[in-house]
């Protein structure tokens, strides 16, 4: 192949418009999905700084029940987990078993979220660290605020000996419970053996997502609820629920993800329309070269000479547009094209030009040189 | 000596309904020029494709020296060069380019395929500046011209042309009659061109005429 039949090819005006048109296509393609991206992932980030997500659990749909319970253990889980805070509860109590006193008996000890709210007035003392005993109790145990009651665990898993635990009373109520604040309540918990009924009986559990960890809205909750699938064996009511204000997210969030999936619709099916579009062009580009190859076999050039004279130099203009659209790919300007998708529109490309060109190289020279005029 | 002959030639075009024509049975010599004339769409031009090896005979032979014709492609290349009435330059390339192109074709080495053109371009009377423009910055007496001297170039000994001066002004028509006389009788080829101008045939050693499908001699 003589270089003298090469050049000519490379010096048509129209396969440097063709060639200028499909990188001009790819570089407007890029630029328009690069923007379109860049604006609906800055409003999906405004709109997640802007989130007030609030976590609520519920009684399941099965439940018949307003109220359920759950394991006190998984709610202190959730209640010191790093992505919530402003932890609310209402109407929510949880009670421990404690086994025998000094007079044989069994004694619960309750914690309330709220004790104001369920009237729980203090006597005597504060209702501060420690237990906080009703009269009644008090008297019949002899201790006063400021003193410590002695009560003693359930031992029965490690032998007969039973082990006991100081308490300072902090407060004579005028409740007919005793009652103890969370942290002591909790403490409690870590007794080994404690006969305890850990058990809340709840209908108003609140806490709020931190705004740093909106954009793991779905995980969290999928944690939630994993949490409170897995419940105490005690729990009478195991079907909880974990929902959240979704109803308030989907309001600014649905619009957005509809111009985000209806962006990413466009967008694939630009994807797909773009090598087609680029594809015509090189075949009107080829069919521009009708003269060039019908010529070429009127003078008695061999077809593979003419197809190879004709396709190399076609290709060679193809390529480095494809070229430059796989180093775009490299760029934050590219067009997000997968390397592997962009490989294939370059064998594509490799292929077409054969194609029409062994098409044409293929026809009667005067069919190529408009017949008709013969005719 | 080179000749060139029908035999019992008949053409339809393979999406034709009607024979160009028939049976047509003629001999041409090198060294001579032939004109063949006929009305608008007697089938001069249809003739002038097969002898120009652009198609085979639909009945019939086309027969070089002897032999049939079968290598359309090798024929186009190797025997017959022809100036088709719409000259078929390359768009894309120069003048020089043009006329380079059958020589390099042929294997002869660029410089001297260049230096070549430029002696045919003179031949045909066209000034060496123009070697360097393309086709379309070319008038279309210099165009015919260029088309004259890429033929000549391929040096084949059949040469033949489709209406050589229609649409010419009278002094390029002469230099087109003149180089078709020379190539006949000064470099021995078989020349062969169909035409309307009146003034042709009468240069003319051979003059035919195609009537209802049927090639007649004068």
């Amino acid at each position: 192949m003589r270089k003298e039949n090469l050049l000519p090819i490379l010096r048509r005006r129209v396969a440097w418009i063709a060639l200028a048109a499909a990188v001009l296509l790819l570089l407007l393609s890029a630029a328009w999905m690069d923007r379109t991206a860049s604006s609906n992932r800055a409003r999906i980030d405004r709109v997640y700084e802007e989130l007030d997500v609030h976590f609520l659990l519920n009684a399941g749909r099965r439940s018949l029940s307003s109220g359920f319970s759950i394991s006190l253990h998984a709610l202190r889980e959730i209640e010191h987990m790093e992505y919530f805070e402003n932890f609310k509860c209402g109407n929510l109590s949880a009670s421990v078993l404690m086994d025998e006193n000094r007079f044989g008996e069994r004694m619960t000890v309750v914690w309330t979220c709220d004790p104001e709210a369920a009237g729980i007035r203090a006597v005597e003392g504060t209702l501060s660290e420690g237990i906080w005993l009703p009269r009644e109790t008090a008297e019949k145990y002899g201790v006063k605020v400021g003193e410590t009651l002695t009560v003693y665990a359930n031992t029965m898993g490690i032998g007969n000996a039973k082990r006991s635990r100081e308490i300072p009373v902090a407060a004579i109520t005028d409740a007919s419970q005793a009652y103890m604040p969370e942290e002591d309540f909790d403490s409690l918990l870590d007794w080994n053996n404690m006969f305890a009924n850990q058990t809340f009986w709840m209908n108003d559990v609140h806490f709020d997502l931190k705004k740093e960890f909106n954009r793991e809205l779905s995980g969290i909750e999928q944690k939630l609820q994993a949490i409170v699938n897995t419940p105490n064996p005690q729990d009478r009511n195991r079907d909880v629920m974990v929902n959240y204000n979704a109803s308030e997210i989907d309001g600014m969030l649905k619009p957005l993800e509809k111009s985000v999936d209806s962006a990413e619709f466009f967008g694939k099916l630009f994807r797909t329309i773009l090598p087609a579009v680029a594809y015509l062009i090189e075949i009107i580009a080829l069919l521009g070269l009708r003269n060039e190859i019908g010529v070429r076999l009127f003078f008695g050039e061999r077809r593979s000479a003419v197809f190879l004279g004709i396709w190399l130099p076609s290709f060679a203009l193809s390529l480095p547009g494809y070229l430059l659209s796989l180093l775009m790919l490299l760029t934050p300007l590219g067009p997000h094209l997968p390397w592997g998708m962009a490989l294939w529109h370059l064998a594509g490309t490799l292929a077409l030009t054969a194609a029409v060109t062994a098409f044409l190289t293929a026809l009667r020279p005067l069919l190529l040189l408009k017949e008709k005029e013969y005719e | 000596m080179s000749k060139l002959e029908l035999k019992g030639v008949s053409f339809k075009y393979p999406r034709g309904k009607r024979m160009i024509f028939q049976n047509v049975t003629e001999s041409f010599a090198s060294g001579k020029l032939t004109t063949i004339e006929g009305e608008s769409g007697a089938g001069k031009s249809t003739l002038l494709t097969l002898l120009s090896g652009l198609a085979l005979p639909t009945r019939g032979e086309l027969l070089m020296d002897g032999e049939p014709v079968r290598d359309l492609t090798s024929y186009r290349r190797n025997a017959a060069a022809a100036v088709a009435q719409a000259n078929y330059l390359f768009e894309g390339r120069t003048v020089l380019e043009n006329v380079t192109y059958p020589m390099l074709l042929k294997g002869l080495d660029g410089e001297s395929a260049k230096k070549k053109a430029l002696e045919y371009l003179e031949e045909v009377k066209l000034d060496g500046e123009l070697a360097s423009h393309f086709p379309s910055e070319c008038s279309g007496g210099e165009q015919k011209r260029v088309a004259f001297a890429r033929a000549m170039a391929l040096d084949n000994p059949v040469f033949l042309a489709d209406e050589p001066t229609a649409n010419l002004d009278r002094g390029t028509s002469r230099v087109i009659a003149d180089i078709l006389v020379s190539l006949a009788r000064e470099r021995g080829k078989l020349v062969i061109a169909v035409t309307h101008d009146a003034r042709l045939p009468e240069l003319a050693d051979v003059r035919l005429f195609l009537r209802g499908g049927v090639l007649e001699h004068e």
